[in-house]
Formats: C-alpha cells, structure tokens, sequence
C-alpha cells in the first residue's frame, strides 16, 4: 500500500504481486510496446482494442498499411512538475501491430471512449479466402 | 473440489476475476498531493473510491473484452478489475480529497492538513 506522502513502502493488493501482474506492468513502459494492445479476428475483420488512459481522441494517430496498424502519439509530461511516483507511460510512443490478413485502410474506423481505443479492420476482399469448386468431369 | 469452495465462490462472484494493481503517478501540488491514476475500460458508474480509517481504495471494474465470432488472439486479455490503496498520513485532509475521472483517467486531488501546510506568523513589532 502507498502511504502518503511518505510512500516509501509500496505493497500491491493482495500483498503479493503475481507474475502477470509484475509483467504487465514492465511491458508497457517501452515506447514500441505501448500502448498494451488486444486482437480479435475472424475471416473477415480485426479488432484491435488499444490501452491509452488519459488521452483523448485527437492526441493518436492511427496508420494502416495492408497488414499492420501503426499507433504513435505522445503523452507529454510537465518537467515543471514534481512528483513523488511516476509508474504511468510518458513520451512518444510508436508501436506496430501486425494483423492477421491485409485490410482494406478506407473501411477501417475507429472510435475512442473511456481511455480504450477500439480499431475495426476489414480485410481486403481479395484476401478473403475462397471456396474453390470442383469440376465433376 | 468440496462443498465448501463452492459455497465460498458463490458467496464471492467475483473471486475468479484479474484483479491488477493500476499504474499510478503522484505529484507534489503547492497545496497537498496529486494522484493519477490508470484505469481504462472503466466507466464512472463501474468505479468506486473509498476512504476509510485513513486508507483510499479505488477499484473500478470493465466490462468483459470480448467481441462474439472472433477469435482472440495474441495480447488479447485486459484487466477485469483494477484495485488499489493508499493510506493516507495525517498531513492529508481527507475530508478535502477531490475526484475527478476523465478518458480512463482518474485523478485525485489530495489537500494538505492545515497543519501541515507551511503557515506565516506574523510578527508583530513593538
């Protein structure tokens, strides 16, 4: 537990910290594994739900090129600040993920709320797969 | 599994729920603290912060991550549950803690006891 405004003793809930607990929190500190990302597939779109507490809207960039999706932006931090903790991701970011299939980059959407940003990508037609008929001769 | 485990799950429903500790920055304000604290997913109604005795919890819960007929793949698990305490010495006036939840982002304002903000005295000459 944090006590202030001493916060020297730090114990997580549970007053053990798990494995997954310890590794979610060290990945998403480097600027190409942020933000943590989610991905859901089936044969004709993607779903990538994105991690980005506190930041709105126009502060992401989202970039498609045939199967990957490029996330950048930047969380600047007042240097002017003097903070006694600092665990939250800060600076420019850029992280690729790369999907399942080539998507069509007109028909992606895209929509923000409550700090998660969730990315439709429909697969490119022509990448779809294809039932080929068999000729009975 | 016994009789009893299943008795206490149900008296617990959310036992079997991720349960993380969130990311958290911490600032000095001229006039107490200021805590930010990370919980994507969350929505204000899903988002409780308790004080009691002198420790603040905030858990906040989202909703379940999952989209019907897709497959989740790789890095596709988010927290269900976010909970964390802070205790708060007597230099907090917790009868003046703020909140404030934006984007995910919940942000506590923790003011100063009067006591322990630094106080003039005024020196009266003679």
């Amino acid at each position: 537990m944090l006590t202030f405004p001493s916060l020297l003793n730090v114990a997580r809930t549970g007053s053990v910290a798990r494995l997954a607990d310890v590794d979610r929190f060290l990945k998403g500190l480097d600027s190409a594994n942020y933000p943590q990302v989610g991905l859901w597939a089936n044969a004709d779109e993607a779903i990538v739900r994105a991690e980005l507490p506190g930041f709105a809207a126009g502060d992401i960039e989202v970039e498609v090129e045939d199967s990957a999706l490029r996330l950048s932006g930047e969380r600047a931090i007042d240097q002017g600040r003097e903070y006694l903790r600092r665990e939250r991701f800060s600076g420019p970011f850029d992280r690729r993920v790369r999907l399942p299939f080539a998507v069509d980059a007109n028909q992606v959407k895209a929509s923000f709320s409550d700090g998660i940003l969730e990315i439709k990508l429909p697969r490119v037609e022509a990448d779809k797969p294809r039932k080929i008929p068999i000729e009975n001769k | 599994m016994t009789t009893d485990a299943i008795q206490k799950q149900e008296d617990t429903p959310q036992a079997n729920l991720r349960t993380y500790s969130p990311r958290a920055d911490i600032y000095k304000r001229e006039t107490g603290y200021e805590a930010q604290i990370e919980l994507p997913g969350v929505v204000a109604e899903a988002l409780d912060i308790t004080l009691e005795r002198g420790v603040l919890t905030v858990r906040g819960q989202t909703k379940v991550a999952s989209y019907e007929g897709y497959e989740a793949l790789a890095g596709a698990t988010s927290p269900l549950v976010y909970e964390r305490s802070f205790r708060l010495t007597e230099a907090v006036n917790d009868e003046g803690v703020e909140a404030e939840f934006k984007n995910g982002l919940l942000t506590l304002v923790l003011p100063k006891a009067k006591e322990a903000q630094p106080r003039k005295i005024p020196v009266v000459l003679n």
